[in-house]
């Protein structure tokens, strides 16, 4: 979180990140040019180059795909999270040079342009077998070169969140091409078993995150809030949430994040202004709501971060009946200050 | 506010899901064998 825009905002986590991120792909690159010259003595040092990148970035893709839902699935997967948007900068950037090299080797020795050499000398789109391939590669490539050049917070801001996020939803369409891309380029002039099972196991790995991710959230939008009293829902009894974290509820399309802390109970928006985070997932760090995803925070009883920060999320007002948590389906707008329940109050008028 | 976000992306996972294992079965039935029709003859080792 910073005030400014800077290149890259570093702090500790972000340079084991992307140190990892660094050694485990110079080391995949080292380990499969060894094997590579070992198995294959005679192939040449282009061809493992092109084969090295073009299976690095697959693989790097496939680990970005998996982070999203597995992190939705089980809350130990979300340091993964925190630095996801490096691990796709670099997974563009291995990818591109496995594009450079491949059109370099393959289409820029003839007297025609590289570049139109790549879509013009293959042209049997009807034939599976010998489909041109690469456009199918060259597309992708675009996707991912937009989702890079975006990936910065100022495109995030200026955007808007949903507006950048149905942006970087193209990575599912650069995934289809890339798969077809592998599918019928190198599966087909290699017969090689492990590749395709590979690749197989990969396409059933990562769409079943997806999908057992999707329904889980669809469970939890579908979960109605409790019965309604003097226009105020029941969400639940303050004993169920626990200290200085949430309860997330539904209401019709929106959820909120209904959050206990010191004796108090305050009801906000369960969307991160950032990036969408769920705030009800995250808890109170300094008096704060933090978002568990990048640390975004919000105050629980005005839904502003604190200076000098200036984002704001919608607030909504809550009631202690007995020992139920009641809250106003209707939103206040972004920052607005309301007044917490409190917890000690109700106990203690019960107890008279 | 990003409810319509998630059932779209529930809805692309439902279309990935169905159309890439068409893809990819289709894709290995029609694989070629690419053995040159010699096997002793291999342009590597003709360079």
């Amino acid at each position: 979180m910073s005030v400014q825009y800077q290149a890259v905002g570093w702090n500790r986590q972000k340079r084991i990140y992307d140190s990892v991120l660094a050694g485990g792909i110079l080391t995949y690159l080292a380990i499969f040019a060894g094997l590579g010259a070992v198995l294959y003595p005679s192939a040449t040092a282009e061809t493992l180059l092109i084969r090295g990148f073009g299976t690095l970035a697959l693989v790097l893709l496939h680990i970005i795909l998996c982070i999203g839902p597995l992190c939705r699935l089980n809350r130990r997967f979300l340091p993964l999270l925190y630095n996801r948007r490096h691990l796709g900068v670099a997974m563009f950037l291995v990818a591109l040079v496995h594009g450079v090299v491949s059109i370099i080797q393959f289409h820029a020795l003839g007297d025609v342009s590289p570049l139109i050499s790549l879509f013009v000398s293959n042209t049997r789109y009807e034939s599976l077998a010998q489909f041109p391939f690469e456009a199918l590669g060259f597309a992708a490539l675009l996707v991912l070169f937009v989702m890079a050049a975006t990936s910065h917070d100022f495109w995030l801001h200026n955007l808007s969140a949903p507006a950048w996020k149905r942006i970087h939803m193209l990575v599912y369409l650069a995934y289809a091409m890339l798969v077809a891309h592998v599918m019928l380029g190198a599966l087909q002039a290699d017969r090689n078993v492990a590749l395709a099972v590979l690749l197989g196991v990969g396409i059933v790995l990562v769409s079943s995150l997806h999908l057992l991710a999707g329904a889980k959230e669809r469970r939890m939008d579908r979960e109605i809030a409790g019965a309604e009293r003097d226009g105020f829902v029941e969400v639940c009894a303050v004993d169920n949430i626990p200290e200085k974290r949430a309860k997330v509820v539904s209401l019709g399309s929106e959820r909120v994040a209904v959050f206990r802390y010191d004796g108090k109970v305050s009801a906000i928006s369960n969307v991160c202004r950032h990036q969408n985070g769920p705030l009800g997932e995250g808890r109170i760090i300094d008096g704060c709501v933090t978002c568990p995803w990048h640390g975004y925070q919000y105050s629980p009883d005005s839904g502003a971060s604190p200076p000098p920060f200036t984002d704001k999320v919608p607030t909504y007002q809550t009631k202690l009946i007995g020992d139920q948590v009641l809250i106003h389906p209707c939103a206040h707008p972004p920052g607005t200050r309301l007044k917490p329940s409190l917890i000690e109050h109700v106990i203690a008028g019960q107890t008279k | 506010m990003i409810q319509p976000l998630r059932r779209s992306h529930l809805w692309i996972w439902i279309a990935i899901a169905a159309l890439l294992p068409v893809l990819f079965t289709a894709g290995v039935i029609v694989r070629r064998d690419t053995t040159p029709t010699n096997p002793d003859v291999h342009w590597e080792k003709l360079k």
